[in-house]
C-alpha cells in the first residue's frame, strides 16, 4: 500500500463518523420540522425548513426541505413564496418528481395553465409511469380546453393505476361529457360509482349525462341520489327543481324552490326557479316579485339577474 | 435511515394528495346550463337563426378551426356561415362536413405550397423583378381534393364567402355556384397572386373589402351572429421584404375596415393569435390550438348571450296562458 493510499484510507475512517453524525443531525432537524408541519404550525415549520436548507444538509433532506417549505408556504396562503421555493428546489433537483408535481399543481391552482403544463410535462418526463403526473397534465389540458388531450392523459393515469381512484374516473367522465361523448361518459361515471364514488358530484354528473341523452326521469332520480348523500346542497336541489319544471312538474318544482327559500330567503336561483314555475302555472302576478328579487342580484348572479329582468319586461309588455 | 425513508415516503404521498379541482357550479352556471338545455330542445324553426362569421387573417385565421370545434362540442347550432380569406377556407370545409380531425391534419401540414406552385424563391424573384404575379390555381385543386367538386348548393348549411373585384372595389359575395373558385378568390392576395378571372370579374382576397363578414352572415340567415376574429400584432411582425410590407398593409387595412362589422355582431371570440405572422402558414396548427383555447374561455359567455337573445323562444314553454 502506498503512502497516499494509506493516507486516504485513514482520512475516510476519520471522516465516516463525522458523516454519520451529520446525517443523524439532518434527520433530527427534518423530523423536528416535519412535526411542526404536521401540527399545523406552518410559520414555525417554514422557518425550520429554511434553517435546515441553510445548513446544507444531505441531498435527500434538502429535497424534502424544499418540498415541505413550499407546502408550509402554501398553507400560509403565500403561493408566490411557495412557487419560488419549488422553483429553486426544481432547479437544484430537476429530476425530482414531487417537486415538479407540486409546482405544476400550484400553477394549476393559480390558473397559470401554461406554466402548469410545462411542469406536469416535466413530471411525465421524469417518470412516465407516474399517475399523478398524467392526472395533473390531464387536468391542465382540461382547464385550457384541450379535452381530447385531457382524455388521453386521464386514460393513461387510469391505466397506470392499480385500482383507479373514483375521483380520477369522475374526472375522465366529466371530460368525456364535455366532449359530448355521452355513452363513454356514462360508462366512466358508472365505473366511478362502482369504485366507491359515494360522492354527490358523481351522481350529479350521471344525471347531467342522462338528461342530455333524453332520459330525464332517470336523471331526476340521479339527482335524488345526489341529494340523499348531501341533503343540504341547495345547488343540487335547485337543479332538480329546474329539471322538474322542464318535465312539466311545475307544482313540485315550486314546492322545492319554496323549500329552499324558507331557509335562505335571498337565494337568487331559488327566486328565479320559483318565478319560472309560477310563470308556467299561469300565476304571473305571483312570479313577478321573485323575478324582481333575482333581477336585483346583478352583482352576485349577473346572468340570472339579466334573464329575470328580461322576463319581467317581457311579461309587462304582454300582460294577461 | 428509517426516518429518511419515511420522509421520502411522506414527500411522495403528499405529492399524490394533490388538491381536487373544484367543480362547484355557481348559481349562474346552473341557470345557464339549464336554459341552454332548454334552448337546445327548441326546434330550429322556432328559435333565432345562428350565423357565424369567420375573419380573414392568413395563418392566424386557422384559429377558426379551434373555435368551430368548441362551438360544436357545446352544442351550438350553426345555421349559416360566412368566411373571408382563411375564414372562407375553414368555413367551406366546415360547411362541407369535413371532420375536425382532417382539418387539424391540414393545419399541421399547411404551407404556401398548398396555395401556389410558384410560392418559392424563384417565383418571388420573378414577382419582384419581372412583375409576374403568382398563380393561386393550386388552391382550387386543394379545395376540390379535400371536399370534392362541390357547389354552394350542395353544402350541408348555407355558406358565403367574400372577395373583392379589383377593378371596381366592390365586395363580391359568393353564395352559389362552384365552391373552389370562390374560396380561391376569397384568399387570393392582391399584389402577389394573379386576380381570379371569374364571370367578367377580376377577383382578389376578400379581406381588403370585408375582413369580418358579419353582414354576409346576417344576409344568409343569421339573426344572432358570432364573429370569430383572429387579430394580428403588427408591431411584432418582422418586416424585411417587399412581400411582408405588402401583406402587413393589407392586414392592417382589412382590420381597420372591420371595426363596424364587429360592432354589428352579437358576440365576438377574438383568438389571441397576435404572435403569429399573417404569412406564416407553418404556424396554422398553433393558431388553431390558440383559437380553441380562446373559444373554450368564452363559450359560457357566448351561450349566455344567445340564451338572452332567444329568451322569447325559450319562454314559450313557460307561458301557460299564451
Amino acid at each position: 500500500m502506498t503512502r497516499t493510499a494509506s493516507f486516504l484510507l485513514l482520512s475516510l475512517l476519520w471522516l465516516c463518523p463525522a458523516f454519520v453524525s451529520a446525517l443523524d443531525r439532518d434527520e433530527a432537524a427534518l423530523t423536528g420540522a416535519l412535526e411542526l408541519y404536521e401540527d399545523g404550525k406552518y410559520a414555525a415549520a417554514e422557518r425550520a425548513f429554511d434553517a435546515l436548507i441553510q445548513s446544507r444538509p444531505s441531498s435527500e433532506v434538502n429535497r424534502a426541505s424544499y418540498f415541505y417549505m413550499g407546502r408550509a408556504q402554501e398553507q400560509l396562503s403565500r403561493p408566490d413564496k411557495a412557487i419560488g421555493t419549488y422553483q429553486v428546489g426544481g432547479q437544484l433537483y430537476p429530476r425530482d418528481l414531487p417537486l415538479a408535481i407540486a409546482l405544476g399543481t400550484l400553477y394549476l391552482k393559480s390558473d397559470l395553465f401554461k406554466d402548469a403544463e410545462v411542469h406536469f410535462m416535466r413530471a411525465v418526463n421524469i417518470d412516465k409511469d407516474s399517475v399523478d403526473a398524467h392526472e395533473g397534465l390531464a387536468e391542465t389540458y382540461e382547464r385550457i380546453g384541450h379535452l381530447e388531450w385531457a382524455e388521453r392523459e386521464y386514460g393513461e393515469a387510469i391505466r397506470l393505476s392499480e385500482i383507479p381512484e373514483w375521483s380520477l374516473l369522475l374526472k375522465l367522465a366529466r371530460c368525456l361529457y364535455a366532449q359530448r361523448k355521452f355513452a363513454d361518459a356514462e360508462a366512466a361515471a358508472a365505473r366511478s360509482l362502482a369504485s366507491g364514488g359515494a360522492d354527490p358530484e358523481v351522481w350529479r354528473l350521471t344525471a347531467r349525462i342522462r338528461y342530455e341523452r333524453g332520459r330525464r326521469e332517470e336523471a331526476i332520480g340521479d339527482l335524488d341520489a345526489a341529494l340523499a348523500l348531501a341533503p343540504k346542497r341547495s345547488d343540487i336541489a335547485l337543479e332538480k327543481a329546474l329539471w322538474l319544471l322542464s318535465t312539466g312538474k311545475a307544482e313540485q318544482s315550486l314546492a322545492d324552490a319554496n323549500g329552499i327559500l324558507a331557509d335562505d330567503p335571498e337565494n337568487t336561483l331559488a327566486h328565479f326557479t320559483a318565478g319560472l314555475a309560477l310563470n308556467a302555472l299561469g300565476r304571473r302576478t305571483e312570479a313577478a316579485p321573485h323575478f324582481r328579487i333575482a333581477a336585483g342580484h346583478e352583482l352576485t348572479s349577473p346572468f340570472i339577474a339579466a334573464v329575470s329582468a328580461k322576463i319581467l319586461a317581457r311579461n309587462a309588455a304582454s300582460p294577461r | 435511515m428509517k426516518r429518511l425513508a419515511l420522509a421520502a415516503w411522506a414527500v411522495l404521498s403528499l405529492g399524490m394528495a394533490r388538491a381536487e379541482p373544484a367543480y362547484q357550479y355557481n348559481q349562474d352556471a346552473i341557470a345557464r346550463d339549464f336554459l341552454w338545455l332548454e334552448f337546445q330542445d327548441i326546434p330550429a324553426s322556432a328559435r333565432p337563426k345562428v350565423g357565424v362569421a369567420l375573419s380573414g387573417g392568413g395563418a392566424r385565421g386557422f384559429a377558426h378551426v379551434g373555435v368551430m370545434e368548441v362551438l360544436t362540442e357545446n352544442g351550438f347550432p350553426v345555421d349559416c356561415l360566412a368566411g373571408t380569406s382563411m375564414g372562407a377556407v375553414v368555413g367551406s370545409f366546415y360547411a362541407s362536413g369535413v371532420p375536425f380531425s382532417q382539418l387539424w391534419k391540414i393545419g399541421q401540414n399547411a404551407s404556401f405550397s398548398l396555395v401556389s406552385k410558384d410560392f418559392n424563391s424563384l417565383g418571388l424573384l420573378s414577382l419582384l423583378f419581372a412583375d409576374k404575379l403568382l398563380s393561386s390555381e393550386k388552391m382550387e385543386n386543394f379545395i376540390n381534393d379535400n371536399i370534392g367538386r362541390r357547389t354552394f348548393e350542395e353544402l350541408r348549411i348555407p355558406f358565403a364567402c367574400t372577395a373583392m373585384d379589383i377593378k371596381t372595389g366592390e365586395r363580391i359575395l359568393f353564395t352559389e355556384g362552384p365552391l373552389a373558385v370562390a374560396v380561391r378568390s376569397s384568399m387570393n392576395l392582391p399584389g402577389i397572386f394573379k386576380p381570379v378571372h371569374y364571370r367578367h370579374r377580376l377577383l382578389v382576397d376578400g379581406g381588403v373589402a370585408d375582413n369580418i363578414p358579419v353582414g354576409a352572415a346576417r344576409q344568409l340567415c343569421g339573426e344572432w351572429v358570432l364573429a370569430s376574429v383572429s387579430s394580428g400584432d403588427y408591431g411584432a411582425t418582422e418586416l424585411n421584404n417587399v412581400v411582408s410590407y405588402l401583406l402587413q398593409t393589407m392586414d392592417i387595412r382589412g382590420e381597420k375596415l372591420a371595426a363596424k362589422a364587429l360592432a354589428d355582431s352579437n358576440f365576438i371570440i377574438d383568438s389571441n393569435v397576435r404572435g403569429i405572422n399573417f404569412a406564416d402558414l407553418s404556424k396554422s396548427y398553433e393558431a388553431g390550438i390558440i383559437g380553441r383555447e380562446a373559444a373554450y374561455r368564452r363559450v359560457g359567455a357566448a351561450k349566455e348571450s344567445l340564451i338572452l337573445f332567444s329568451l322569447d323562444s325559450i319562454m314559450e314553454k313557460y307561458d301557460k296562458d299564451r
